[in-house]
């Protein structure tokens, strides 16, 4: 406009026509400028793929305030901005693509369309590549599988050729098994580029299949050869879903007629209250009850019912066993065991009242059976004991190696054992060997009997014997010797000397009658049967004067004392036996007494008794002697045969008071002297014989 | 999940033809892009120029906003937004 003003000042028409120079200057500069930026317009348009800006469309005014050049230039920024953010974006999925890749449990290898390698992940290399192998660039062929492998199922080919997503399932390669999926990557005109492989080890799951298969195989075999009846049932409604082959046999049913019928048609038929079908198996029961056959038969089993769930579904197992033979060999051996109670019971009986100690050991030399008499000798208790090797329940050695030395074959063998009270005792032991059923030795019986009162009647028989052959001899000889002086010099000898000779002889034999009598005596006592009295009614003194007179009358050492009751008395006993006992007691304190020795005997009686005691001023005895004064055959000091006697004469004496009702007793210390007394009744309380 | 509360801007450009409803277009997309990629804005053109429905939504989508293009009676309706519409 400066420029305008400037050349005002020349002529007008100069002016006008600068200005329409001008002017027509500007109209072209503004031509010029509209058209470029239409063509910059449509060029921009050209670029977005629309149609050129018309003219009629838009026109200059509205393009120049449309500013269509700052609009698509802003929206081209716009979109660079996006296509940065979406490149940013791309680049980390492709990232995460990568590391998924790498990642994958998979091997995972892409391909060219020519079967070359593009890429491949670590689970790749890890599946199928040696170390420091380098596969990428080279053809898969002979790098993953083997030439004849790949004839055979080449999932890049099966791609290739289908030009679509192809597998593979259990493809085998080295002893593994996989399973090889390809997929391929076309471009946009829809050609194969690239082609995915994946390859999914399944090796464990094949075998995991294997082995379950195995395992399945195995439980059908045992299903069918365990020799017990198995059926399946479904707990809800109580119907057999599965039997096997032994069920069916013991039901004598077709599989069809068992499969879906109700458990209680064929088990438990008639009361099943408490079976542990009834309450869905919550309880697990084996229980004995009864199989219904098809044939009309019942069949005693044991069942066993478990609770199992095959999926998500209960099912109860029932197993049972045909347990009629079992059932029947229970029944014979529960009699068989009521009949070895009952042997045992009457051997246990006979053990006990055998009243010997009795041991049975078996072939081990063990303890097996003893009865109480040896549990108290032995001072051990069979509880304990059993089963115990002898040395270990036996302390007593010589007992030990007795029983140990003879236990192989039948024998005996004396062993003397403590006695309780001091002394000892002789027990005899016998062994018998215990044989099995198959003769075989499995045990020896012992029985230790108690022979020390044996032994010493034997002892004192040995004894009387001899005493017996002197006590007779003596007389014997005495008659023999006189006897002969009669018959061969008789003529020589003075009627005196004649009658003292007779008398010898008439008193040797009295005292062998004597000898006889004690001997007949004992043998009727040994005997056991009761002795025979024959009771009279006696006057008292002069019966017992009579007995005395002669021991009164006797020239000797000793001096004798009698004291009689003052007043009569009479009594009623065996006459005889009374004289016996008096003779007995004054005989025996003549033969103990020592010379000078004062011999006293003192009679009483009262209503009820008559008490008669002899007392002498002996060699008296010992507490020993006391007891056994009255045993048979013993004599206090045998050693002695000086004093006569069979050892009879005490026990004779005792058993005469005893059979009147009476009683016997001594009292005596060693050198203190003896004195013996005994009382009867004046009645006796029985009689045998007539009065 | 709340749904964000959206404007809607509608542009009826019907009557105006290629390429004019282009830039027309392109220009309220470029005043209304910071809400519309916020997702607090939906465009709704309405045009009956077939040749839009050709030209519009490419552009839009290198943008990087969704595009749907419905047709209605007489005329087009393109939707675009951050996400797909329905």
């Amino acid at each position: 406009m400066n420029d305008i003003q400037a050349t005002a000042g020349l002529g007008t028409e100069e002016e006008i026509a600068r200005l329409r120079e001008e002017n027509a200057c500007l109209r072209d500069w503004q031509t010029r400028s509209i058209r470029y930026i239409r063509d910059k317009v449509d060029q921009l348009l050209g670029v977005v793929g629309t149609c050129a800006l018309r003219p009629e469309e838009l026109d200059d005014e509205m393009l120049l305030s449309l500013d269509p050049i700052g609009i698509v230039s802003l929206t081209f920024e716009r979109i660079l901005e996006t296509l940065r953010e979406t490149n940013q974006k791309l680049a980390m999925a492709r990232d995460e693509i990568d590391a998924i890749f790498q990642a994958a449990g998979n091997g995972l290898m892409v391909l060219d369309s020519q079967g070359r390698v593009l890429s491949y992940n670590a689970k790749l290399r890890e599946l199928f590549l040696s170390q420091g192998v380098e596969i990428v660039g080279r053809f898969c062929a002979g790098l993953i599988c083997t030439t004849e492998v790949r004839n055979e199922a080449c999932v890049f080919d099966r791609v290739m050729r289908s030009a679509a997503a192809a597998g593979c399932r259990n493809w085998k390669l080295g002893g593994r098994y996989f399973d090889v999926v390809g997929s391929p990557i076309k471009n946009q005109q829809g050609a194969i580029e690239q082609v995915v492989l994946v390859y999914n080890d399944i090796t464990e799951r094949i075998r995991s299949e294997q082995a379950l298969a195995d395992a399945k195989a195995r439980l059908a075999t045992i299903f069918e050869a365990v020799p017990a009846g198995i059926v399946l049932i479904d707990a809800k409604s109580h119907r057999i879903v599965d039997a096997n082959q032994h069920a069916l046999q013991m039901l004598e049913l077709p599989r069809e007629k068992v499969f879906g019928s109700e458990c209680f048609n064929h088990i438990c038929t008639k009361d099943h209250s408490g079976c542990p079908i009834t309450d869905g198996g919550k309880s697990i029961d084996t229980t004995e009850c009864t199989l219904e056959q098809a044939g009309g038969s019942s069949v005693l089993i044991l069942k066993t019912v478990v609770p199992v769930m095959l999926g998500d579904r209960r099912y109860l197992l029932e197993s049972f066993l045909d347990i009629t033979d079992r059932k029947q060999a229970e029944e014979a051996m529960r009699r068989a065991l009521a009949e070895a109670e009952d042997a045992r019971g009457k051997m246990d009986g006979i053990l006990q009242s055998v009243a010997d100690p009795l041991i049975v050991t078996d072939s081990e030399q063990r303890i097996v059976l003893m009865n109480r008499a040896a549990e108290e000798l032995l001072g051990i208790c069979l509880y304990n004991s059993q089963g115990l090797a002898l040395d270990q329940a036996l302390s007593d050695s010589r007992l030990l190696e007795a029983l140990r030395g003879d236990l192989t074959e039948e024998s005996r063998v004396d062993v003397a054992l403590p006695a309780a009270g001091g002394g000892e005792l002789i027990y005899q032991g016998s062994t018998s060997p215990l044989l099995s059923a198959d003769g075989f030795l499995s045990g020896m019986i012992t029985v230790l009997r108690n022979m020390t009162q044996e032994r010493e009647i034997e002892r004192m028989k040995s004894e009387f014997v001899s005493t017996a052959a002197h006590e007779l001899q003596t007389p014997l000889a005495a008659i023999i010797g006189f006897s002969e002086l009669l018959l061969n010099q008789r003529a020589d000898l003075t009627p005196e000397l004649e009658r003292q000779s007779l008398g010898y002889i008439y008193d040797k034999a009295d005292l062998l009658s004597k000898i006889v009598d004690d001997l007949l005596d004992i043998s009727r006592i040994e005997s056991g049967r009761p002795l025979e009295l024959f009771v009279t009614e006696c006057a008292l003194n002069s019966l017992v004067e009579q007995v005395a007179r002669p021991y009164q009358n006797r020239s000797g050492p000793h001096l004798f004392k009698l004291h009689l009751p003052d007043k009569v008395c009479r009594v009623r006993v065996d006459r005889r036996k009374l004289e016996q006992i008096l003779d007995n007691l004054l005989s025996n304190a003549y033969k103990y007494s020592p010379q000078g020795g004062l011999i006293r005997m003192t009679v009483q009686c009262s209503n009820e008794l008559l008490k008669v005691a002899v007392e002498d001023q002996g060699i008296g005895m010992t507490s020993e002697q006391r007891i056994r004064i009255f045993d048979k055959f013993y004599r206090g000091d045998a050693s002695n045969t000086s004093i006569g006697g069979t050892g009879l004469g005490m026990s004779i004496t005792k058993h005469f008071v005893e059979a009147h009702g009476g009683r016997i007793w001594v009292e005596s210390e060693p050198g203190m002297g003896t004195k013996v007394s005994f009382e009867v009744p004046m009645q006796p309380k029985r009689e045998t014989a007539y009065d | 999940m709340t749904a964000t509360p959206m404007d809607e801007l509608e542009l009826d450009i019907r009557g105006q033809v290629c390429p004019s409803t282009l830039l027309t277009t392109l220009k309220e997309v470029n005043g209304n892009f910071d809400r519309l990629k916020a997702g607090i804005l939906r465009m709704v053109i309405k045009t009956d120029a077939r040749d839009a429905t050709g030209t519009i939504p490419p552009m839009v989508k290198s943008m990087g906003f969704a595009v749907s293009v419905l047709k209605e009676q007489g005329y087009y309706q393109i939707v675009i937004a951050k996400e797909r519409q329905v």
